[in-house]
């Protein structure tokens, strides 16, 4: 036959020859399958292994189609928070501004009205007023109909304070190198205006000096642009004085040896001399007196003025140069909750790229302290933001594609709660945290239109999104409806995908997570949620992908190198035998779970370094299988014959030892991977998971942390169930291929 | 006992030649560690620079790497395990109240689930086929496969949370009105109880395969016809070399059982090592996780070595 095909020519027949090796290879391989199939069905266990692995596979391969919501749902609010709340059609879909809360100080008048804008000058103001509500039909939050008001055209900006009285501004910025800036009072009617002869580029808080004997107030903010800063200096109408109204651009200052990177910020100096405004430049920070000359008897602000610089703040500490974190929320210091506590506000903290805060002593301008901050659990996080809050500093930030909010105790310039005042949330926040007072939580927003509250230690205590899909608008804290602070009337109002309006209250309840069951919304949700909202059944069906990822993988190169350590341990008797040999017995008598902890608190946290991790340190047990099948293998007549026809070691090893430890090799893959689906499960459980995956390991971590194991069954037992059938399944598959290998085991 | 002294002095000599590998593994694992101990030190809010200092010296990392590791060789090897960085408290004086604690909780488990597990693992075998052979497979097989920490939860939700038979958390409470002992065995009972099922899962399979293997064998069958006893069959010849791969995969299983108590010490707010080896790592307290870990592994080392002489004691092969 040889013959025959040497006569048609020397390339085809050497490709008619690898065709029929190739072949022949196939036909061996399916014979060999074949065999091994009929004898692995008899094995009913190993059947129902083998369907379920299949079923979970499928899963995988087609959650999203299997899976009642889509990978990032997460249940509206109306199901998770029990909250009063009220929505408002806007009359035409313009490009919206924040919702803004008209309102006046706590004292005297709650809330009493609403606001949003458009950058075309339609400004509409919705009276709020106690009532119950159409959409809750409780007492809560109404909302009256419209009042459009006319708006300078061209808004750029506007930015609203409030104490006694409220007063607004607007800024426009018009065409040749000057601003105008509009002043309206508390019920949005126009009071005048000014011409400034500059155009704004940053703009600083509220310096307030209210005194609380005369009940007379001073108000000032700081505007700059890039090398210039004016204070605006406005008396607004008290008790002491009523007819006084009156605003004046006092004092600037000229920096033209820097440029102005950020924010100015205006600290007080707690009714006594000693305010200044700090100004951050591109050559440091500049502090400058800020001198308000207070009547000595009645404490009234009689005069406010920018003084002389005090000292100039570099961006430099004891380990080198720093680039600081600059824009508008680049400075901040911790300001005591009541006036007369004096905790933190020593300083001003500056953050830097690289994950520094830096804080300068206030008086003196050194550095207090300064620290490359960590978190436990997260190892890279930028921070872009700074913002001053009672007694703290709040951090505000990005890791990976998350965001990242945290708390500095102003006392060690430390994340707070050794390292463990944070919390992170899905996509980067696009509001500014803001505080209400009387309620002790923060509300701010992502740019995925979710709104978040979180405790004043930094825990999310609600999460939801607004009905409709959604907030366009960052998030706002609005004010109180009611005037006692006793009574819970703090609203947060958003513009909606929908073009809605819609405000809800800050003191509901979240009820997450929900038994499985069917809720307001309409949605059913099979398994219930999880605490922050999404669905269970939805997260174990997308989770599988994940398992069977890490399983796998880990599982492969596991065996892979157990393999190779194996063979060649057998295959080269004496020196190199004894050296693998003396290694896997150390691994073997590690305790692996406990390294493996070490190794990921030291690698990080992600689903590659688990695999890794994994691989590392469970090779042992499959090397001392396979050895001793090469020694066996070895010893058989087939390899004398081939070594005598001479054949490389390699091409023993590989191409005739190697085949025949293959079944050995397939059989502990699959209880390596039963193995490596439980150990990432613990892994992600003990908080060593990779926090970015959806694993069913990772959700039961999150169980835990929300507090709610003891109480959420329908939260705790899917995972765990999955994880098993899982985990059993590859087992069940193994047992049964051990038999087929192992021909000494049938018919147990 | 032909060659069992030899024997013993050569598993001595591997298990301290292991120890020191495993110590010189940790010691690069915890230099590889991302943050240094300097920067947790530099965030009290007043430190100088001067006692920045003075802790660099004091832990040593201003010496060059070798001579650290000699004094971390020499530390570790006669217990000095230094100051905690979290606490103000020398290592030792945390981990001694915790190691007992521990060793009862796991070693009682173990012990007890091998005790019950090699009995039952061989009854089961002698009656195979049964319905009591395949439900006690079958369940077994089903927790063998959980993860440790899920039954934990479960257990706790049920036994603790709902029926209200064993307290949730902790090891002793002075509140309750009973006898120091008493108390903290309730306080144990549920995590050496799921301990206990998961080491018992493990063993009774493999057991009941070592026996299964062992009753094919000619000498068995021999001795049934003979007419001896059942029990005698069954216990006196048939066990005791059954009982040869169980005890390696003591060794085995003592390792992945140490895993199971720390992730359950966990779960069950248990103050044993366990706990203090997680809580330290997650908060970078080097000496105490180093000291923790080293413990730890020392534990699992020294079972393991028991467990040798016990197989060596069975099986004269192994003291060739």
């Amino acid at each position: 036959m040889s013959e025959e095909k040497k006569d048609d020519g020397g390339a085809k027949a050497a490709g008619a020859d690898l065709q029929e090796a190739g072949l022949r290879a196939f036909g061996r391989f399916a014979k060999g399958f074949m065999g091994t199939w009929k004898l692995y069905r008899q094995s009913k266990t190993g059947l129902m292994g083998l369907g379920i692995v299949v079923a979970f596979f499928v899963m995988a391969a087609f959650a999203p189609w299997l899976a009642p919501y889509g990978k990032d749902f997460r249940a509206p609010a109306i199901d998770t928070f029990v909250a009063d709340y009220a929505t408002r059609e806007l009359p035409a879909e313009r490009n919206w501004s924040t919702v803004m809360g008209l309102t006046a100080s706590m004292r005297d008048h709650p809330m009493q009205r609403i606001m949003v804008y458009s950058a075309d000058g339609v400004g509409i103001v919705y009276p709020v007023t106690e009532g119950i509500g159409e959409e809750t039909g409780e007492l809560g939050i109404v909302i009256g109909s419209p009042v459009e008001v006319p708006l300078p055209a061209n808004v750029s900006y506007m930015s609203y304070v409030h104490f006694s009285t409220t007063f607004f501004f607007f800024l426009n910025t018009t065409e040749d190198n000057g601003t105008t800036l509009y002043e309206y009072d508390s019920v949005f009617e126009y009071v005048r205006e000014y011409n400034l002869p500059f155009v704004p580029k940053y703009e600083s808080n509220l310096w307030n000096g209210f005194s609380f004997v005369v009940q007379s107030a001073r108000m000032a903010i700081a505007f700059a642009d890039d090398h210039n800063v004016w204070l605006l200096d406005k008396r607004p109408p008290t008790a002491f004085e009523p007819g006084i109204d009156s605003v004046n651009f006092v004092n600037n200052i000229t920096i033209s040896d820097a440029t102005i990177i950020g924010n100015p910020l205006v600290v007080d100096g707690d009714f006594e001399n000693g305010s200044m405004l700090i100004v951050p430049t591109d050559a440091g920070i500049r502090a400058y007196e800020l001198n308000i000359t207070k009547h000595p008897i009645s404490m009234r602000v009689i005069d406010i003025k920018i003084g002389d610089r005090v000292w100039v703040g570099n961006y430099t500490t004891a380990d080198g140069d720093f680039t600081p974190v600059t824009g508008n929320h680049m400075l901040a210091f911790p300001y005591p909750y009541s006036p007369t506590t004096k905790i933190g506000k020593e300083y001003v903290a500056v953050a830097s790229t690289d994950g520094q805060v830096v804080a300068y002593d206030r008086e003196s301008g050194n550095i207090t302290w300064a620290n490359k901050l960590l978190l436990t659990s997260i190892r890279d996080f930028t921070i872009t933001a700074l913002h001053s809050s009672p007694n703290y500093v709040i951090l505000v930030g990005k890791t990976g594609e998350r965001g990242l909010i945290a708390g500095l105790d102003p006392k060690t310039g430390r994340v707070g709660f050794n390292n463990s005042m944070y919390s992170t949330v899905d996509g980067y926040l696009n509001s500014d945290p803001q505080y209400v007072s009387g309620q002790l939580r923060y509300v701010f927003s992502t740019e995925k239109g979710t709104i978040y509250l979180a405790t004043d230690l930094m825990r999310i205590n609600a999460t939801f999104s607004a009905p409709g899909g959604g907030a366009v608008t960052p998030a706002a804290f609005l004010g109180n409806i009611y005037i006692e602070m006793s009574k819970t009337g703090n609203y947060f109002g958003v513009v909606t995908q929908a073009n809605t309006l819609f405000v809800e209250t800050l003191t509901g309840v979240n009820i997450a997570p929900l038994p499985p069951g069917t809720y307001p919304s309409g949605n059913y949700y099979p398994l219930g949620t999880d605490y922050e909202g999404h669905d269970i059944l939805t997260q174990v069906m997308f989770g599988t992908q994940a398992e069977l990822l890490v399983g796998i993988s880990a599982a492969f190169f596991s065996v892979v190198i157990g393999t190779i350590v194996g063979l060649v341990a057998g295959f080269y008797s004496g020196l190199v035998d004894d050296l693998l040999m003396r290694s896997t017995d150390v691994m073997l008598s590690l305790p692996y779970l406990v390294i493996m902890l070490l190794f990921a608190a030291a690698f990080g946290p992600s689903l590659m370094n688990i695999i890794i991790i994994f691989a590392i340190l469970s090779w042992a047990g499959i090397a001392r299988v396979i050895r001793a099948v090469t020694l066996s293998v070895k010893e058989r007549a087939f390899v004398d014959a081939a070594r005598v026809s001479g054949a490389s070691d390699s091409r023993l090893i590989f191409r005739h030892i190697g085949p025949n430890v293959l079944p050995y090799t397939f059989l502990y893959m699959t209880f390596s991977i039963s193995g490596a689906i439980v150990t990432e499960a613990i892994l992600a459980f003990l908080g060593f998971g990779d926090p970015t995956s959806v694993t069913w390991g990772m959700m039961l971590q999150f169980l835990q942390i929300s507090g709610h194991s003891l109480d959420a069954p329908w939260w705790l037992l899917p995972p765990g169930i999955a994880i098993t059938l899982l985990s059993l399944a590859f087992y069940l598959i193994g047992r049964a291929f051990d038999e087929v290998v192992n021909p000494r085991l049938r018919k147990r | 006992m032909a060659g069992m002294s030899r024997y013993i002095i050569a598993r001595s000599i591997q298990t301290f030649v292991t120890l020191l590998i495993i110590l010189t593994l940790i010691f690069i694992m915890f230099e590889a560690l991302p943050a240094r101990p300097q920067d947790l030190l530099r965030t009290a809010p007043n430190i100088q620079q001067s006692q920045i200092d003075y802790m660099t010296r004091l832990y040593g990392y201003d010496r060059p790497m070798l001579e650290r590791y000699g004094m971390y060789m020499v530390n570790m090897l006669t217990f000095d395990f230094g100051i905690s960085f979290s606490r103000a408290q020398s290592v030792w004086s945390i981990l001694e109240d915790r190691i007992p604690r521990t060793m009862i909780l796991f070693g009682g488990a173990t012990i007890l689930s091998y005790v019950i597990g090699i009995y039952l693992g061989a009854l089961i075998a002698w009656r195979r086929g049964g319905v009591l052979d395949g439900s006690t497979v079958v369940t077994s097989l089903v927790f063998y496969n959980m993860p440790s920490f899920w039954i934990g939860l479960i257990f706790l939700v049920v036994f603790a949370s709902q029926l209200n038979w064993f307290p949730l958390t902790g090891w002793y409470d002075p509140t309750d009105n009973l006898p120091y002992i008493a108390d903290v065995l309730w306080h144990m009972a549920l995590p050496m109880l799921v301990l206990l099922l998961l080491s018992l899962a493990g063993t009774v399979l493999l057991m009941r395969t070592a026996m299964l293997d062992v009753i094919g064998e000619n000498y068995m069958i021999t001795a049934k016809a003979i007419g001896l006893p059942e029990r005698k069959v069954l216990f006196r010849h048939g066990a005791r070399n059954a009982m040869l791969p169980v005890v390696t995969s003591f060794i085995i299983a003592f390792v992945f059982a140490i895993g199971g108590a720390v992730v359950l010490e966990n779960v069950f707010s248990f103050p044993g090592m366990g706990a203090l080896y997680i809580q330290s790592l997650l908060q970078l307290d080097f000496p105490v996780a180093e000291a923790t870990l080293y413990i730890i592994t020392l534990m699992v080392l020294l079972g393991n070595f028991f467990a040798d002489l016990i197989y060596g004691y069975l099986d004269p092969r192994v003291r060739m």
